[in-house]
């Protein structure tokens, strides 16, 4: 990438580790997320019943459950790309950020509610599994640390702002 | 320090407005697309089916559809039916159980409704039982509902209540098993699901 950015953009000493890593970290976040929204945006049905499911968005609510089908997961792939790509890296992550509360918010209740429902995060590979429980949470906390660390790193890792 | 955070805020505030409002707009253009395509031959029209947009104003429960999973008609909690629980009420289901249990294929659909009703569009399948009917058709169905594992009563949707009717009296000749489909055709249609026109299942 460009090293136009103030503080030095390119991996070098001293800061080479934290700056490999900050970059890794970057790509990996956002490819997750670019990958996962690629199922939720090819069937909006399924993550709108999956919305549905969460018991949630109900009564009056449910008019958000259609809107919310279809722009998280489009939130998530332009975000993921941004990550990926290096761009506006910070909003990106500050976006990812919000989406995480708020799915660890709903994974939280859907936990105390006792529903074994499916998760609908995309990504349903069998050995994360697939339903909307402990698993999903520690790894949707795990998300939340890792934008965490990509918001909050300094400048002399070659962040963009 | 406080600048550059509220700088970024903002920024991706705007971000998620602007990928809301091309989201909503793609939403918006793609079902024709695909129904098109799916016309051409280029894809299936399961494909289109599935993966066409949503109705943005249409809430997903605006229609009466009941809760999600299986609940037991006299309102009392408790776990779905299964092999389990031979005894249990009846259960009303949504759209998507009914999907479910239409796609397994181990239970025998009938529609509530009138003939003429059914032969403008029915859950493909499905076989004509008018509810007010029950004993003329009891003896035509007697053998396929005995080789069914269960029973899905349907009618119209919205606040019918033929199946209802249908079901009722299913279970008081002692049929178990039984499922009352509350979205009937409207949510099924809604959705897509395969249906048949005509008087044949």
């Amino acid at each position: 990438m460009s090293d136009a950015t103030e503080g030095g953009a390119r991996c070098s000493t001293p800061s080479a580790v934290p700056c490999i890593v900050y970059h890794l970290l970057r790509i990996l976040l956002g490819a997750l997320f670019l990958v996962a929204s690629l199922e939720k945006i090819e069937r909006p049905w399924d993550f709108g019943r999956a919305i549905y499911a969460y018991s949630i968005l109900v009564g009056p609510f449910a008019y958000l459950i259609s809107p919310a089908a279809i722009v998280m997961p489009a939130l998530e792939f332009v975000c993921g790309a941004l990550l990926v790509i290096n761009l506006k890296v910070r909003q990106a992550a500050l976006a990812i950020l919000a989406m995480n509360v708020v799915f660890i918010a709903a994974i939280v209740s859907v936990i105390a509610r006792g529903l074994d429902i499916e998760c609908g995060c995309g990504l349903d590979v069998g050995f994360l599994g697939t339903q909307a429980d402990a698993g999903a949470l520690i790894r949707d906390l795990v998300i939340l640390a890792v934008s965490l660390v990509i918001l909050l790193a300094p400048q002399s890792t070659g962040r963009k702002t | 320090m406080w600048k550059s955070w509220k700088t970024e805020i903002i920024g991706a505030i705007k971000l998620v407005i602007v990928v809301a409002i091309v989201a909503v707009l793609v939403n918006w253009i793609r079902t024709p697309i695909l129904l098109r395509a799916a016309e051409q031959g280029t894809i299936s029209h399961a494909r289109a089916r599935i993966t066409r947009g949503v109705n943005l104003i249409d809430p997903w429960r605006h229609k009466g559809w009941p809760e999600v999973g299986v609940q037991p008609v006299d309102g009392s909690p408790g776990p779905g039916p299964g092999p389990t629980q031979p005894d249990s009420q009846i259960w009303t289901i949504d759209v998507f159980k009914a999907k479910e249990l239409f796609d397994a294929g181990d239970c025998i659909f009938f529609d509530a409704r009138g003939a003429q009703y059914y032969e403008e569009g029915h859950i493909a399948g499905a076989n004509n039982w008018p509810f007010d009917m029950f004993d003329s058709y009891h003896s035509q169905y007697a053998d396929t509902v005995a080789d069914a594992d269960c029973i899905v009563a349907y009618c119209s949707g919205g606040s019918c209540d033929e199946s209802n009717t249908l079901a009722v009296s299913l279970f008081a000749e002692g049929y178990r098993e039984i499922y009352l489909f509350e979205g009937g055709m409207e949510a099924w249609e809604y959705m897509g699901y395969p249906t048949n026109v005509g008087s044949e299942p």
